[in-house]
């Protein structure tokens, strides 16, 4: 075995050796660290009375470990925080529940049927994924205006679903495109009707897809601020980003407060992180293409 | 008829829309009645408008010149760190910390990285820990000189995570017997690296920087956020621009020709991109 320098050669299969593996070892460990303050203390100044938070750093927490849940209480009892999370989930379950179902039952349609032009109208689809979501923005609002869906929740969910629904239907049709035809064949020999055949075979295969698009579409809208900014002015239906995007810097004493707003705005996206990270991860490979 | 919902929803709200903006951006007339075209009016007046570029001073001022900014520093910042954290990584043990490091911020919203950074940032070194690490007083987001660097900084930290995810997956895929191919042939651990594990992620890195580049081109949240584009307009980047004449200015028609030109320039990165991995794929077929 060839040697370099009398030293038994030893490195990882991506060709670095010791030496930068120690180096790797010192960058990773203060990267991690330099990663973790920021979050650590958003969350460390929510459970910290506002007077401790603003006369000493949250670090000093180890050595005078003074915590509340006031910010928390303020936060929940503070009109605009409270509803502005209720927003979010109003305006985040039902647009991830219609981007899953009218993305594969295009999806379907397009892959599986003998619909007309499938194959131009999917290549239409995909074309989409290209515009981005700015250009659409000004004429959305004056759409929704002119049949009065502005500042409600059925608009905001049609605009965040079509602007979701080029990325689903490419996501769950070259997953489909993979199902096996004799599957399909098989069903309609049985003669299955085409609700059958997507209900009963090609959803059934589809989970992880279907999880995957699911979680990518629930984290862009609940994360959303440009959108809510422009299709929900009224400030009492605003999503929780909106509400602290607009307060922030300018809370002046209630800067515990907005971290306690900011942390509850952060933990629904980590438990759908912590419960559906394959999902959101495969997602991310698959089609970084759209966001 | 399981494709009408879908096609009906993008009708409506993009392909049409589309065509809207590009009819307002050449038109004239007061909110929605468009009353005549103007021809390349606005497009005219974006580069004397100061907001969108100043160059009677250098250096160049502008929301333009800020975007390119973002684009030179920023990008290159979240590929390098995401390759060097991703092959520190892709043997380390506690693979769960540094997931936990580096992918939590790459889930939560703009708005929060805006809210955790203006904590990083707080002037009074009581609250801000970069004040209170550097022992200043210094306003970052207040400084002309800092702020735009302050906001690179919030944005590379929240991205990081998604270059980790796309480069840890990209050297999983690097063949081993190349790998050892190489040393087998005497070749040197940064040798090896250059000439063979980077070549084999050359294409999820193109990837990687496409879908980076149209990012930092929308950067909007963590900006609108931590600084409104302030001070005095300074941190504003083209995102920005076309929300507050679009929406606050309310003047659509010169929002829409700003909001044009962000188009062009992300439709011609992903343009550029797949140039780029339709050659490498008839490359690889030759």
């Amino acid at each position: 075995m060839p040697e370099t320098g009398g030293i038994p050669f030893r490195g990882n299969r991506n060709g670095l050796t010791n030496a930068p593996q120690i180096i790797f070892a010192v960058v990773l460990t203060s990267a991690i660290v330099l990663w973790s303050l920021p979050v650590i203390g958003l969350v460390v100044n929510s459970f910290r009375p506002y007077t401790n938070a603003t006369s000493e750093g949250w670090w000093t927490v180890f050595t005078n470990p003074v915590f509340t849940l006031d910010n928390y209480r303020t936060a929940l009892s503070y009109g605009e925080i409270y509803s502005g999370f209720v927003s979010s989930v109003l305006i985040t379950f039902p647009t991830t529940a219609l981007v899953v179902v009218t993305s594969a039952a295009a999806a379907f349609a397009l892959i599986w049927t003998d619909l007309p032009y499938r194959r131009a109208l999917y290549a239409f689809m995909i074309a989409l994924l290209v515009v981005p979501p700015e250009i659409t923005l000004y004429p959305t609002l004056v759409i929704l205006k002119g049949v009065g869906l502005v500042n409600t929740y059925p608009g905001i969910w049609m605009s965040h679903v079509s602007s979701a629904l080029p990325f689903g239907v490419f996501l769950l049709g070259s997953f489909f495109a993979q199902i096996p035809r004799e599957l399909i064949e098989a069903a309609k020999i049985d003669g299955a009707r085409t609700h059958d055949i997507m209900l009963l075979v090609v959803v059934p295969l589809s989970g992880s897809a279907l999880a995957s698009l699911a979680t990518l579409d629930f984290l862009w809208v609940w994360n959303d601020l440009l959108r809510s900014l422009i299709i929900i002015p009224d400030q009492s239906l605003r999503p929780l980003t909106a509400v602290l995007a607009n307060s922030a810097g300018g809370y002046g004493q209630y800067i515990t407060v907005q971290a306690a707003g900011a942390t509850l705005l952060m933990i629904p996206p980590l438990i759908i992180f912590l419960l559906a990270q394959r999902a959101f991860i495969r997602g991310v490979i698959a089609g970084a293409l759209k966001s | 008829m399981l494709v009408a919902p879908a096609l009906a929803l993008v009708l409506l709200f993009q392909v049409v829309p589309v065509f809207y903006t590009l009819r307002l951006s050449v038109a004239e007339g007061p909110g929605f009645h468009m009353t005549g075209y103007v021809g390349l009016e606005n497009y005219e007046r974006l580069f004397s408008d100061s907001k969108f570029l100043k160059t009677n001073r250098f250096p160049p001022k502008g929301a333009l010149i800020n975007s390119i900014q973002w684009i030179v520093v920023a990008v290159p910042a979240v590929i390098l760190i995401g390759l060097v954290v991703a092959l520190a990584a892709d043997r380390a043990r506690f693979q769960s910390l540094i997931r936990g490091a580096f992918f939590l911020p790459m889930v939560i919203s703009g708005t929060v990285v805006g809210i955790i950074w203006l904590f990083v940032f707080a002037p009074n070194p009581d609250v801000g820990l970069l004040n209170a690490m550097t022992g200043g007083k210094q306003s970052w987001l207040g400084d002309p000189v800092t702020v735009n660097g302050s906001l690179m900084a919030a944005w590379i930290w929240a991205q990081t995570g998604i270059s980790v995810v796309i480069i840890a997956a990209a050297l999983k895929g690097v063949p081993v017997d190349l790998v050892d191919a190489a040393r087998v042939d005497g070749a040197s651990g940064w040798r090896v690296f250059w000439h063979v594990t980077l070549p084999s992620i050359r294409i999820p890195m193109a990837f990687l920087v496409t879908t980076q580049l149209v990012q930092v081109l929308k950067v909007f949240d963590v900006v609108f956020v931590m600084t409104r584009g302030g001070p005095a307009g300074l941190s504003r980047t083209l995102a920005l621009l076309f929300y507050e004449q679009t929406f606050v200015s309310i003047n659509p028609q010169y929002g829409a020709a700003i909001v044009v030109i962000l188009s062009v320039l992300i439709v011609a990165a992903f343009a550029i991109a797949r140039r780029f991995s339709e050659a490498e794929v008839e490359e690889n077929n030759a």
